[in-house]
């Protein structure tokens, strides 16, 4: 301290100075003011006449004999007024002191200070930068001792003593004295116990390390951690388990914009560390081999390639020691992986190829539903996903179909996943949940009318509900009018092309077989995708009702503004909101991510515990009413990779950043291992 | 006939008081360059220089009545700062070396004590036999003169090239490198023929060293060339060395002087008593004052602490130290 403020005079000497100017002292207390640099320097000791001989002797040899040259008086003068820079032989026992080198600051008196925010005014020799963690303790009158953690939100740094622009040419030309203020604003975090008082002005502020660090992140709070990512001094930053998996709260929730690809690289981040890391699977416990991930890959083939390591990976210096920071010494790629693509549209009749260039045909499965599936489970309503294009009618006349069809259809003899529609007794019920219950015996195809794939389903759905065709049937149309029955068929034949190839006998339908199964919908259209999304996750929802909230099974899924909209309704966005309401306690957790919270059905997102935020679109930020004003702003420039952490425990979302990956997460960061490549080149050149 | 205006904000006054018809009272005598005038240019290299300056406020009149012969007694409690900026070529100047003190004067030898009130305020007591209010308020100027002067004497020591603010009277250290800085011109010194040449002194020249009393050379010089519209005296200041060191060094401070001052030179819009009041000096009396705290909290501390010696007089109770001022349960 002594050297730091060299021209300041110990606080026994002076203290009423310092109450004086800042109208905090209480003579006879310890005011907490301990270390605050007095504000003046008594002459007492300046004026000791017997040295003053002797120096002054010296002195006027010096100057006459070698110019001017420093003498020892006006070089410590210096060096307390400029600062260490002026001389740096000295070896100051402080630097090694751990209090001292923590030391940033003293809480400004000069501004308000109160219990969300304080400003800290910076030591000379101190530099803080944006996010840093700061902790502050005052002691109380009654003796205990309250301490403030925060983190800074804002910089700023002026001349103090400049009052007009051009004192700044003057103070840095050196003829107007002005000194740099260097200043913090900090968002208190937690106070320690919890004491609603404002930080007191003029007590020391410092780094908050090893416990501080972990008080300020509320770390003894949580008795499950899990990283979440970096912070911005390099240390791993935890969110409590117990918030994501459903037990006090889940789901995550990410937003950015797209381009930059971090939403689904931190979903997969996260996804990584639970299913491959030690820690992760302690995390998920007896449970962890159940657990499951169903991720849908809706960009690219980017997420086709998460089984295999990252080319890049090895060139890149700092990721490994950042994912070793996080516990992870020697990260791969992901291990136990299922891949899903759609049966190509251009399949010959009975074949179900996926269409992935970039993987053999051998490592992909091919996903779809049999006629047989698709009527049980009812996937007729997924179907009509689009909520713009909602219509009361026609819903009435869905229903009815998808009912009718449960109850008529039979399996067939030597045709999986094949039916055949047989007129049913009165015996089968009228409602739908009841129809499925029943399991017929198979039947002869012959018997009725075959249904191996999705044009069969359309062509028997037109002849029972055209009024005009022979086979039209009252019971399959709920008495709807003719207009609404053509509406209906209009709206089935304009799916036909969008998402029919992938009703077929001969595709196998999702199963979460592997820890994370990768479905690829990336190349259907938009109410293909739904389709597909809403088949999967009803089938996840009914699977997981009634089993207990473990093992989790964990659905990744991007744009959810297409899923679950803010505006308008659909059978599938009913889903969405069920699962991110109920979900959580059924132990599905739902991570999900759109380029703008706003877009999304507002229960979607608000349900989320973990709400993380990337780099945002300008105008969007005020959706995001959790982060600072400062983080709001700062949103819409950060770089790829830096996500604000928000989560229930700690009040202030906390900015991370998290390791490149060790997997590949497209096409050209893929390593094939030698035999794989040249398999995959024979492959491709057989094909042509 | 011409018009001017003074450069100084009219609340300052002039800084030229001298009347046309002023006899010369003081012993001078022109002594660098004969009995002529000669205007020098400002040379040597720059170094390490320190401004040294005070400021001080009255925050109480108090009245002291004994009760046996029926006299009143004027008292006046006030603070004064003092402090330097030190600076040096490329250096940032810094404000250092401050100095506040508190302080009760009290006319008429009377001794009595001002208690301590919350919150760091502390008064020294002094006392003068005289018992006139402006001999009262003077002993406040007085003693901060002497600490400006203890404070140039200590720079000195150290090696600085020291710029007091006024005449050098309360400087001791005669025979280093300590130099007056005048900013106001109050009586003529010269000749008149010599003194009515000072307005042709062009920024950065300096007259011929003369002898003032026996113990001080002089010089004026001038800081800016005015605007059009400034007086001829706009820019001109005095300087004071000590006669101790010897004629020599003191031509070699002076011209030292004279090339460095331009530069610290006072900025019209930033001050009022620019140029004559160097950048430095004005930034260091800012900040001084802001140092001597908050002016309505010293006069609040003079009535509590009075109210503290009367309530220790009559109610012992009402005296014990409180933790806040005893004006928030009287009031």
């Amino acid at each position: 301290m002594e050297r730091q403020t060299g021209d300041m005079h110990s606080e026994k000497d002076r203290g009423e100075d310092l109450g004086e100017d800042r109208g905090v002292g209480k003579p006879g207390e310890d005011n907490g003011l301990g270390g605050l640099p007095p504000l003046a320097q008594p002459l007492a000791q300046v004026h000791d006449e017997g040295e003053a001989d002797v120096s002054h002797d010296t002195s006027g040899q010096d100057e006459k004999e070698n110019g001017w040259a420093y003498q020892d008086g006006l070089r410590e003068d210096f060096q307390a007024d400029f600062g260490a820079g002026f001389d740096e032989s000295v070896n100051d026992p402080l630097e090694t002191d751990l209090e001292a080198s923590l030391l940033v600051g003293y809480v400004d008196g000069a501004a308000e200070a109160s219990t969300q925010r304080f400003m800290v005014v910076l030591d000379e020799k101190a530099t803080v930068e944006l996010d840093e963690l700061l902790v502050t303790s005052q002691n109380l009158p009654d003796g205990s001792e309250v301490s403030h953690f925060g983190i800074v939100v804002e910089v700023t740094s002026e001349f103090e003593g400049a009052e007009w622009s051009s004192d700044t040419v003057r103070i840095a030309a050196g003829t107007q004295p002005g000194t740099v203020s260097n200043r913090v604003e900090v968002e208190i975090l937690r106070t320690l116990p919890e004491t609603w008082i404002a930080p007191q002005p003029g007590v020391a502020v410092r780094r908050a390390s090893g416990v501080h660090r972990r008080h300020a992140l509320f770390l003894d709070q949580m008795e499950q951690p899990l990283p979440v990512g970096l912070d911005m001094t390099g240390s791993p930053v935890y969110a409590d388990w117990a918030f994501i998996n459903g037990e006090k709260g889940g789901h995550v929730n990410i937003s950015g914009v797209s381009g930059v690809a971090t939403k689904t690289s931190y979903a997969l981040f996260l996804l990584y560390q639970l299913f491959e890391t030690p820690q992760g699977r302690a995390l998920l416990g007896v449970h962890a081999p159940a657990t499951h991930a169903l991720v849908m890959n809706v960009k690219g083939q980017d997420l086709l390639h998460i089984d295999r390591g990252n080319t890049k990976f090895a060139s890149n210096a700092a990721a490994r020691s950042q994912w070793a920071a996080l516990g992870v010494p020697d990260p791969g790629p992901f291990t136990d992986v299922e891949l899903y693509a759609p049966r190509s549209p251009h399949s010959v009749a009975d074949a179900a190829v996926a269409d992935v260039p970039t993987r053999r045909s051998d490592e992909v499965t091919v996903f779809g539903w049999s006629p047989e599936q698709f009527i049980r489970q009812g996937l007729l309503q997924y179907v009509f996903g689009d909520p713009n294009d909602r219509n009361n009618q026609v819903e009435l006349v869905v229903q009815r179909a998808q009912l009718q069809l449960a109850r008529w259809a039979r399996p067939v003899v030597g045709k999986p996943g094949a039916v055949t529609l047989i007129a049913p007794g009165n015996d089968v019920p009228m409602t739908f949940e009841r129809a499925v219950r029943l399991h017929h015996p198979p039947r002869l195809a012959g018997e009725g009318e075959l249904i191996e794939n999705w044009a069969d389903l359309v062509e028997i759905l037109s002849e029972k509900l055209t009024p005009d065709s022979p086979d039209f049937d009252e019971s399959w149309v709920a008495g709807a009018a003719v207009g609404t029955l053509h509406a209906f068929m209009r709206r089935l034949y304009k799916q036909t092309p969008r998402m029919g190839h992938l009703v077929h006998t001969s595709v196998s339908p999702v199963e979460l077989r592997r820890a994370v199964s990768v479905v690829d919908i990336h190349a259907l259209h938009d109410d293909g995708q739904r389709f597909v999304v809403g088949a999967l996750l009803s089938k996840v929802f009914q699977d997981s009702q009634g089993a207990g909230r473990e093992p989790l099974t964990f659905i990744v899924l991007d744009e959810l503004n297409k899923y679950a909209p803010r505006m308008g309704t659909s059978p599938l966005k009913e889903i969405m909101v069920d699962i991110a309401a109920r979900g959580r306690s059924l132990g599905v957790i739902l991570v999900g991510a759109q380029q703008s919270a706003g877009d999304v059905e507002e229960a979607v997102v608000r349900n989320a515990s973990l709400r993380v935020v990337g780099r945002l679109d300008a105008g969007e930020t005020a959706d995001y009413a959790f982060l600072t004003p400062e983080q709001r702003v700062r949103a819409s420039r950060v770089l790829p990779g830096t996500m604000f952490v928000a989560q229930p425990v700690v009040p202030v979302p906390i900015p991370c950043r998290f390791p490149f990956p060790p997997y590949a997460t497209n096409a050209g960061e893929g390593a094939p291992v030698a035999a794989e490549q040249e398999a995959y080149e024979e492959e491709t050149f057989d094909r042509l | 006939m011409s018009i001017f205006v003074e450069d100084w904000g009219a609340v300052y006054g002039s800084p030229y008081q001298i009347d046309p018809d002023d006899e010369v009272v003081v012993e001078t005598e022109l002594i660098e360059d004969g009995d002529r005038i000669v205007f020098h240019e400002g040379k040597g290299d720059l170094r390490p220089l320190a401004f040294v300056d005070g400021v001080r406020r009255p925050e109480g009149v108090l009245y002291c009545l004994d009760a046996a012969t029926g006299v009143q007694t004027r008292g006046i409690a006030g603070a004064y700062a003092c402090g330097a900026v030190v600076t040096g070529r490329g250096r940032p100047a810094k404000i250092t070396r401050e100095y506040i003190e508190r302080l009760l004067v009290w006319g008429g030898g009377v001794h009595r004590l001002l208690p301590d009130v919350p919150g760091g305020w502390h008064w020294e007591i002094f006392s003068i036999q005289e018992t006139h209010p402006d001999k009262i308020g003077q002993e406040l100027q007085v003693r901060m003169r002497k600490a400006e002067g203890r404070l140039a004497d200590e720079l000195c020591r150290e090696g600085f090239l020291t710029l007091v603010d006024g005449p050098l009277t309360f400087v001791r250290e005669r025979d280093a490198a300590v130099v007056g800085f005048v900013k106001t011109h109050h009586r003529r010194l010269l000749d008149l023929r010599h003194h009515s040449r000072l307005p042709e002194l062009s920024p950065g020249q300096r007259t011929s060293l003369f002898t003032l009393g026996k113990d001080r050379y002089s010089a004026y010089l001038r800081l800016t060339r005015g605007a059009p519209i400034s007086g001829r005296w706009s820019g001109i200041v005095r300087i004071e060395l000590p006669q101790a060191a010897g004629l020599g060094p003191a031509i070699a401070i002076a011209d030292l002087v004279t090339s460095a001052l331009p530069l610290y030179a006072g900025v019209a819009h930033a001050d009022p008593r620019a140029p004559q009041n160097l950048q430095p000096v004005g930034a260091l009396e800012k900040l001084l004052r802001r140092r001597l705290g908050d002016r309505s909290m010293a006069q609040r501390a003079v009535r509590d602490a009075v109210r503290r010696a009367i309530a220790r007089e009559t109610d012992p109770e009402l005296a014990a130290p409180f933790s806040v001022p005893l004006s928030m349960h009287s009031l």
